[in-house]
């Protein structure tokens, strides 16, 4: 075996990890480890070597020098044994439209090497955890690309993985179809306390709702990795801009500043920029408590949230 | 803990190559081949029992070089339609983030995806040469053993051409690309080739080219040559070696290149 000696606390490791694409340099000798047990955030710009990264953990591309490990196996040297118990979804994939949903599980277990007792029964168990069950037996050629995903996410648990690596698993799905990802890919996060996920995204929301730890690349190179609260610095608040009828008085702002995941509300202009502490469900509750309190609320945006501001920050410094 | 080693890839190849069975015959290509294939044994069976003088006739191995004289580009079409798409379709359809993925070799893909396009083309060949079979009964009233001999090239023929198609299918980006590729060099380039080689270097017999030896198809019936009015005689090993050659390089050249692509 090719174990690494710290293989138990990273079950996903990259060493010097480099890709050049003719003159263009998207890899320069990352270095990566990823926690154990950790919903790890992969974040940077266009070009910066994330999904490079991912594909070549996912043998989907060649390192041009160095190595991409998962449970202390070299990908590309023993692929297979690297792969097993690894989930993945990179982007939107494709399927085999001449397949259903059953169809693909059952070939894709197979690969897996698991039984046809096994494979059903966990394919059952995950088309109702993504809400598919009833197109099951349907060809996947007449499915959306928010069904496909889904499905994708559902292959992905296929044999109880211990490592999940997605590459923007929400890009190019609408925001119906995004919210459905990102609510999956939390009950996936908290029905599991063994798993192991590196997420790429371009969408700091995202990350901070979803991760608890965040890598920052540019340039092929690592910028920062470290616990996502250490990162923003501000317990993972988000800033909700709320459009109401009337000019907030003291009082009003005092009452909003007590509410549950609240932890500052100030004027600006004739709104109210509150740090929220959560993602969508306090979000909601804070719109309905704001009612509550008789705050007439014309609407809620998201202000820029403290992870896009450090993110926005480091990578200025970088460039 | 998975399972590695060669048995272990051959299953996974065996894996793979049943979704392809699946692919075809949930697919249009399949059907496509199959009516070809009627098409060519209702037009030659039409032609001699309409137009000819005595209909199938009374001569089983004439009968048979009827038919099977066309047997060359009926395996260049099923290696075009089986072979030339199936490893760059899963780039193309981005289906390999599926499959590649996982845990699985690219040998154990490879292999599965050339072994059903080989079993395919030759089980249509195969129904093809039994046809004619039952034809040579219906007409003649018997078989000759040389349709048999010549069932035997046919297969070698479509091991080498699949070969062929499984290189195209590697190195090409689109699968229409692959086809047409595949399609003509085996159709007309290679035989272009064979001749530009044969002028320029005054060569007797280069039995060492493809079509060269795929012409045991026929010639296995005892042809008689054109030129010289002599019986042709087959070197069978020369010929079959020659065509397993010819699948076997292309297709280890395509799972080289298969291995380094990237996605």
């Amino acid at each position: 075996m090719e174990g690494l000696a710290l293989t138990d606390s990273f079950p996903i490791e990259t060493v010097g990890l480099a890709k050049t694409y003719g003159n263009f340099t998207a890899l320069d000798g990352l270095d990566l480890q990823v926690r154990r047990n950790s919903f790890t955030g992969l974040l940077g710009p266009n070009g910066a070597g994330k999904s490079t990264t991912l594909k070549i953990l996912t043998h989907l591309q060649r390192a041009t020098s160095g190595n991409a490990y998962i449970n202390g196996f070299d990908v590309a040297k023993d692929t297979k044994r690297a792969l097993t118990g690894v989930g993945t979804v990179v982007e939107t994939p494709e399927f085999y439209l001449y397949l259903t949903p059953v169809e693909t599980f059952s070939y894709i277990g197979e690969v897996l090497g698991m039984s046809k007792e096994s494979v059903s029964a966990q394919t059952q168990e995950i088309l109702e955890k993504v809400k598919m069950t009833e197109w099951a037996d349907k060809r996947l050629g007449t499915f959306s690309k928010g069904m496909r995903q889904r499905i994708s996410l559902g292959l992905s648990l296929l044999n109880d993985p211990e490592v999940i690596i997605l590459d923007e698993p929400t890009s190019g799905l609408d925001p119906r179809g995004m919210a459905e990802t990102r609510e999956i890919l939390k009950n996936i996060r908290n029905d599991n306390n063994n798993l192991t996920v590196l997420m790429s995204s371009h969408m700091m929301y995202e990350v901070t709702d979803l991760c608890d730890r965040v890598a920052l690349m540019n340039h092929g190179k690592l910028l920062l990795h470290d616990d996502i609260y250490s990162v923003i610095g501000n317990a993972g608040h988000r800033t909700i801009v709320v459009k109401i009828r009337e000019e907030p008085t003291a009082d009003v702002l005092s009452s909003v500043e007590g509410l549950a995941n609240v932890s500052s509300a100030e004027r600006s202009g004739s709104d109210i920029r509150i740090q929220l502490k959560g993602g969508m469900e306090e979000e909601s509750m804070l719109f309905r408590q704001l009612g509550e309190l008789g705050i007439g609320v014309y609407s809620m945006s998201e202000g820029q949230n403290a992870l896009e501001e450090r993110y926005l920050e480091l990578v200025k410094e970088s460039q | 803990m998975t399972e590695v080693g060669f048995l272990d890839d051959i299953r996974l190849g065996l894996v793979v190559m049943k979704n392809e069975f699946i692919k075809n015959f949930r697919g249009k290509k399949l059907y496509v081949f199959a009516i070809i294939i009627g098409l060519i044994l209702g037009a030659i069976t039409g032609v001699l029992l309409f137009l000819a003088d005595n209909g199938l006739g009374d001569d089983a191995d004439s009968l048979a070089l009827t038919y099977v004289s066309l047997i060359n580009l009926l395996i260049i079409l099923g290696a075009t339609l089986f072979a030339a798409s199936a490893v760059v379709s899963e780039f193309e359809d981005r289906t390999a983030l599926i499959l590649f993925t996982r845990p699985i070799n690219k040998g154990s893909i490879y292999f599965g995806k050339m072994l059903a396009a080989f079993i395919l083309s030759s089980v249509f060949i195969a129904i093809y040469y039994l046809v004619v079979a039952a034809l040579c009964l219906i007409g003649p009233g018997e078989v000759d053993g040389d349709l048999f001999v010549s069932l035997g090239y046919a297969i070698c023929y479509t091991f080498a051409c699949t070969g062929v198609a499984m290189m195209f299918s590697s190195l090409m980006k689109k699968s229409s690309t692959a086809s047409i590729l595949t399609f003509f060099a085996l159709a007309l380039l290679f035989d272009l080739v064979i001749g530009i080689i044969v002028m320029a270097a005054k060569l007797d017999d280069p039995w060492y080219l493809l079509n060269n030896a795929a012409d045991a198809i026929v010639s296995c019936f005892g042809s008689v040559d054109i030129i010289t009015g002599e019986t042709v005689t087959v070197d069978a090993v020369k010929s079959v070696g020659t065509m397993i050659a010819w699948g076997a390089v292309p297709a280890a050249a395509g799972f080289l290149m298969f291995r380094r692509r990237d996605f």
